[in-house]
């Protein structure tokens, strides 16, 4: 993997533009080598977030490049938190039901993987709503450091 | 090397077979360039195509969505796609989820090669009979 002599602060935002996913990905990357995720682990970090993000895009910015996706990475006790909010209308994620996979190249589907891979990758998702007090909605990723 | 975001898509020909290299980042941004890639070949008549991972650096879903899109008509019409080459990291995207389950994926580009040959000599041997 290519390791990144850049600097990030802890926080990036992205125009809803698939274009961005690449400075997305970086941004990832970097943070979760800093605080110590192996290559593999990392990678599954970076696949994770560019799914959520491509699902945004996609679906909730609908390619509107004047919304914006913003992204916030922490880190508590072994935990690394990536916080990924925008302000297009609420779209949530994680309501979608697991896919069966044996039914879904039996019949050739296509589409709806991004969420199965963010649950087989990270160890938890939440999703807030944007309300009165918080205009933007918040997707929480979260993955234990072992 | 690619830069940075970019995909690339060269194709070769070798008998009934149509070989597709691809390079650089397959997500959902560059994955219509590839789409189209694919379709033209296929409308160009060709039904057994083998892509060759070994300059792919990256892959998300919307990659493995466009193998998902052309595999049934393929296969309807006695054809098929075969993906070689793969990266251990390329690799784990597609396990992860359980695409082995529904495509060839060889080590070595000669090996799908192989398989396309021995299918297409049980054809000929087959109309002969």
């Amino acid at each position: 993997m290519k390791t990144s002599t850049k600097k990030y602060n802890k926080s990036l935002c992205a125009e809803g533009n698939s274009k961005e996913l690449e400075k997305i990905r970086d941004f990832i990357q970097f943070w979760s080598l800093y605080f110590g995720f192996n290559e593999v682990d990392t990678n599954k970090i970076i696949l994770a977030v560019d799914e959520v993000c491509t699902n945004l895009i996609n679906h909730a910015i609908k390619l509107d490049k004047s919304k914006e996706i913003c992204i916030e990475v922490e880190h508590k006790k072994n935990d690394f938190i990536i916080s990924i909010s925008d302000d297009a209308s609420p779209f949530d994620l994680t309501t979608k039901n697991n896919i069966d996979m044996s039914e879904y190249f039996a019949n050739f589907r296509r589409g709806g993987l991004g969420i199965q891979i963010v649950r087989h990758v990270m160890d938890e998702i939440s999703y807030s709503p944007s309300d009165k007090s918080n205009p933007r909605n918040i997707l929480q990723l979260r993955k234990h450091l072992v | 090397m690619l830069e940075h975001s970019k995909f690339e898509v060269n194709f070769r020909y070798e008998n009934e077979l149509v070989f597709l290299d691809i390079a650089g980042f397959l997500d959902a941004h560059t994955a219509p360039d590839f789409e189209n890639a694919l379709k033209n070949a296929i409308l160009d008549g060709n039904k057994r195509i083998i892509v060759n991972f070994k300059r792919l650096d990256y892959i998300s879903s919307a990659g493995l969505g466009v193998f998902m899109a052309f595999i049934e008509d393929l296969r309807k019409d006695n054809g098929d796609i075969k993906l070689a080459e793969m990266s251990d990291k390329v690799f784990s995207v597609f396990d992860l989820l359980g695409f082995p389950m529904l495509f060839d994926i060889d080590s070595d580009e000669r090996i799908s090669r192989e398989k396309f040959m021995m299918k297409i000599l049980n054809e000929n041997v087959n109309k002969k009979i």
